[in-house]
């Protein structure tokens, strides 16, 4: 009986043992040449990039699976793709595009003039889902002129269709199997896309018939790994080879000092908010909401969330660009100001919301510190952890939250806060007047001063809290070459990734 | 053959303090003592984060160092209590109130619903208990209170059967046949007489429930699926210091020696209180 006891005792006692023994070991297989696992930290909904927002949709078939007219490159340059050149009309109105030849999708059927044409009517159309509609609103009519020529015609001059041409969501499909793309997508990439276990794992496949050089690895296989002690554990064995946008960055000092791995610290397009619904409660007011973006203390969130990986910034736009303004002055930290604006809106003693954090470390730890800061001002935050499929279902399409945080990966993605149904629930004439004037302008320094208004005004109105940038912070095995340093655009492109022997 | 259910008075007088029960008792005082103190007191406020004050090794002035956010080590232990130790009784709570008058009621009208409740019993014991609280905070979503019911449920059974057994072996005694036939109907009954009668088994059980509830709060932090910030608990600053692993050890070790200790505690005082109060285990005459 007594024995019995003490081993009972031991039982109970040793699972908390095994809880306070983190076990990191494990031993790096030897990779073969051919294939390729990378770590992410969000699993896409689905896989069509023309119908949906999701940053992991492109991250997964970005240049891999499908291809576009034009293509952004690792350093957020334009360069052709499907489209081989093109010759721009003098009043600038008219774009054609001269394609590639002998290109066919991953289904065997042939690539043309007409699936270029099917694919930006269809992005464009009235009944498209495609979430970055405004890309295209400079289209008046695509041309089909000859099997390898189109011709795009816009309404007003576009100095940045190339570049919009180039975004995951304008992306050729085939017009046979575009219903299918979100779960079985087919384009014309260097990889197929071959099996996705969800919760697990997506793998793509070399197509062996793709029209350009042939990528150098056979299997890629894109891993759902979103807790940050599992990602450490997984690239410590191997059991990933890169991680982009590695969610432990408190762990990068030992990674870099492993022979094994290569640490770097890229730029990325990645604003890093605290999303406020704008139509919520105390949150319509906008004291209320500049309070809240006075009381947040950015350079300590970085620190504290990021341990230093990050820049902090002042309004919905990467620091990086050249028509990037400090607003600092605009919501400077200051918690005193922040109570007295509380006070002004009739909130002296503060109130409760809810903060909903999708999966990424950066959203998780920087709630707490976020709740921590806004506790000091009075408003009590209750936080809720969600999964990333019920963050979009809930509060990206529902708008049913009060605060969010999270990291907005397009470039150039200011002209969201122009749509009426988006998530943040803002609506301000003059920034609409603003959007709209930039859409016509093409003289970059008359661009640039439209780009500074847009972001002031959105940083006076406070409409979310502007936290810092997102940087891509990247892991890979110390043998692997040709992945993006930075993250000019939502993708993962491993087309020229290969193995040094 | 049963022996009498000694009285208090008895049973204190004539046993041997065991090693374990004072043990148990001295570590589950601290434990206690520390959580009720921290409701009042704390040498830090932890609800304030302070990054500059991040990753500080032990000093005079933070006894256990900080944790990655700044938070004195010392204070999270202490309010971390109040979680482990809140949970753990609401869950045990809740099992009890539930549980015992299932066994009470199974033991007194005995046949069909004796069968009824005791296989379904059966049932809810068949689920590996931490496993189904994963599975149950995982869809509750989770939180504080989907933690007590979660670790609750799987208490039921646990105390209908002590509940149960114990009044099942007092069926037939003089003391209850007086009772009933003084006049008393079998709820009287089973409240005046039964009840206390078999209250030392039940918080024998209670306290060894609470260990294992202390034990499974912290595995469902340690997952994120506890209590939530910013309440402070010792499964979630286990998880969280996981990646410090390699430059700040104690932030690791520290919690997690915490939740032994203190699991330990509870199991010490448990098996202590039974051996004490279980007088088919005492050693020797009377």
């Amino acid at each position: 009986m007594r024995l019995n006891s003490l081993t009972k005792l031991l039982k109970r006692v040793a699972l908390p043992c095994l809880l306070s023994v983190a076990c990191l070991a494990g031993n790096s297989h030897a990779s073969d040449h051919a294939s390729l696992n990378i770590g992410m930290q969000l699993e896409p909904p689905h896989l069509d990039p023309t119908a949906g927002a999701a940053g992991a949709i492109d991250a997964v078939t970005y240049a891999n699976i499908f291809e576009g007219l034009t293509r952004i490159g690792a350093h957020g340059e334009v360069l052709p793709a499907l489209a081989r050149s093109w010759k721009v009309s003098p009043d600038g109105l008219s774009y054609t595009f001269y394609l590639a030849k002998g290109v066919q999708f991953h289904d065997g059927s042939p690539f043309s003039a007409d699936d270029v044409k099917f694919s930006l009517d269809r992005a464009r159309g009235d009944g498209s889902t495609n979430a970055q509609k405004p890309l295209f609103s400079a289209i008046k009519e695509v041309v089909a002129v000859a099997p390898n020529e189109v011709r795009v015609d816009l309404l007003r001059q576009e100095g940045s269709l190339l570049f919009n041409l180039g975004w995951g969501d304008a992306v050729i499909v085939s017009r046979q199997s575009a219903k299918g793309n979100r779960k079985h997508p087919i384009g014309t990439g260097p990889f197929q896309f071959s099996r996705w276990v969800k919760g697990q794992e997506i793998q793509l496949q070399r197509f062996d018939h793709y029209w350009g050089s042939p990528a150098k690895l056979d299997t890629v296989r894109f891993k759902v790994i979103a807790d940050p002690n599992a990602a450490i554990a997984a690239v410590m064995a191997g059991d990933v080879d890169a991680y982009p946008g590695f969610p432990a960055p408190e762990a990068l000092g030992h990674l870099e000092a492993d022979p094994r791995f290569k640490v770097f610290a890229g730029s990325s397009e990645g604003e890093t908010i605290l999303a406020m619904n704008n139509k919520a409660g105390p949150l319509a007011d906008v004291r209320v909401r500049r309070a809240v973006s006075m009381a947040i203390d950015k350079q300590a969130l970085v620190e504290g969330a990021m341990y230093g990986y990050g820049t902090p910034i002042t309004s919905h736009f990467a620091p990086h660009h050249p028509a990037a303004l400090d607003l600092a002055a605009e919501t400077p930290f200051d918690v005193r100001e922040a109570k007295h604006l509380l006070k002004q809106a009739g909130y002296e003693d503060g109130f409760t919301a809810t903060l909903k954090l999708p999966p990424p470390s950066y959203a998780r730890r920087g709630g707490e510190l976020i709740a921590s800061d806004l506790s000091k001002i009075g408003i009590k935050l209750k936080i809720v952890p969600v999964e990333w499929a019920q963050w979009l279902a809930d509060v990206f399409k529902g708008k049913n939250y009060e605060f969010t945080i999270v990291s907005h990966t397009e470039p150039m993605d200011i002209g969201i806060y122009a749509r009426k149904d988006y998530y943040f629930n803002y609506d301000s004439a003059e920034f609409d007047g603003v959007v709209k004037q930039l859409n016509a302008a093409s003289d970059t320094q008359a661009r640039y001063s439209l780009l500074g208004e847009a972001q002031r005004i959105i940083a006076r109105d406070a409409v979310n809290a502007y936290l810092f940038q997102l940087a891509n912070v990247s892991v890979w095995n110390a043998k692997l070459e040709g992945m993006w340093k930075d993250a000019p655009i939502q993708a993962i492109d491993v087309t020229h990734v290969h193995w040094q022997d | 053959m049963m022996k009498n259910v000694p009285s208090e008075k008895a049973s204190f007088f004539n046993s041997r303090y065991s090693a374990s029960l004072l043990l148990g008792t001295v570590i589950t005082i601290v434990v206690v003592g520390t959580g009720v103190l921290s409701f009042f007191w704390l040498p830090f406020n932890v609800s304030s984060l302070n990054v500059a004050q991040r990753l500080q090794p032990a000093s005079a002035q933070h006894w256990l160092g900080t944790d990655q956010y700044g938070r004195d080590l010392l204070s999270m232990l202490m309010i971390g209590a109040q979680t482990s130790l809140g949970v753990g009784l609401f869950a045990v709570g809740f099992g009890m109130l539930l549980g015992v008058p299932l066994g009470l009621l199974a033991a007194a009208r005995r046949g069909f619903v004796d069968q009824l409740l005791m296989r379904f019993n059966d049932l809810v014991f068949a689920f590996p208990a931490v496993l189904s609280a994963i599975l149950i905070t995982a869809s509750l979503g989770p939180g504080a209170l989907n933690s007590i019911i979660a670790i609750g449920i799987f208490n039921v059974p646990v105390f209908a059967r002590v509940a149960r057994g114990g009044a099942l072996s007092l069926a037939g005694r003089e003391f209850l046949l007086a009772a009933r036939l003084a006049g008393k109907g079998a709820l009287r009954i089973t409240f005046e007489h039964v009840l206390p009668n078999i209250a030392s088994l039940l918080i024998v059980q209670a306290t060894i429930q609470l260990s294992m509830g202390i034990l499974a709060e912290a595995g469902l932090s340690y997952l994120g699926l506890g209590p939530q910030p910013p309440l402070v608990s010792w499964g979630r600053m286990l998880n969280e210091a996981q990646t410090l692993v390699s430059f700040a050890p104690q932030l690791a070790l520290i919690p997690g020696a915490t939740i032994v200790v203190a699991v330990l505690g509870f199991n010490l005082l448990g098996d202590g209180l039974r051996d004490l109060l279980d007088p088919k285990l005492r050693g020797g005459p009377r």
